[in-house]
């Protein structure tokens, strides 16, 4: 029981939240550049064409 | 090799020292072939049949490879070691628990455990929940000697 406290009390919470916040990143990242078949975001960006005026 | 030994702090040699870098190289190399295929990944989470929502496996798709790389660099190389280790001992309790569902059901599935690589029988389902349960008890044996070394250090 004392040592499930001190592991408890061990754990940094703030750190846990930056590793789980960087794995996120690197995954959206590393998803990003498979424009094609992307996970997340995954409707292709609208492309814009100018029209000449003449 | 000589800085990979320094680095890793097997210099050092003993049995928890050998585990964690046995788990820091096993973890971060599945990351790693994972995040290179995510969208295999995804494919791979979907034949699971959790039931969860297609939002939450895309999400579950994206983090978790990073997730594993990160925990096995960290582990390796010995920084926030009592963090990583509770939380490598999560990923892998969630491991046995995903693997196990997809076991009792009879799912004719690969795991996917290590992305796209081509590893046959590793990638079975029986080997990949044996696995698991390996990766779980080594991860608890690791957290435990962190656990005690910070009781002497600290001498709580």
């Amino acid at each position: 029981m004392n040592n499930l406290r001190l592991l408890l009390r061990s754990v940094r919470f703030d750190n846990l939240l930056l590793i789980l916040l960087i794995s996120l990143i690197l995954g959206l990242i590393v998803d990003w550049f498979h424009t094609d078949t992307r996970l997340i975001f995954s409707r292709p960006l609208p492309t814009f064409n100018t029209i000449p005026s003449s | 090799m000589y800085k990979f030994i320094k680095i890793v702090g097997l210099s050092n040699i003993s049995s928890r020292n050998i585990i964690r870098v046995i788990l820091g190289l096993t973890f971060s190399i599945a990351g790693l072939l994972k995040l290179l295929n995510i969208q295999d990944f995804y494919a791979s989470l979907e034949l699971y049949q959790t039931g969860f929502p297609d939002l939450l496996l895309r999400y579950m798709a994206i983090s978790l490879p990073g997730l594993e790389f990160i925990c096995g660099v960290l582990l390796l190389i010995r920084i926030w070691q009592i963090t990583v280790s509770v939380l490598t001992a999560f990923l892998s309790f969630m491991f046995v628990v995903i693997l196990g569902q997809a076991l009792v059901r009879g799912l004719d599935i690969d795991c996917g455990c290590f992305g796209k690589a081509e590893l046959t029988w590793m990638e079975q389902l029986p080997v990949a929940f044996a696995r698991a349960i390996l990766l779980l008890t080594l991860s608890i044996w690791i957290t435990i000697g962190a656990v005690s070394e910070q009781k002497q250090l600290t001498g709580v």
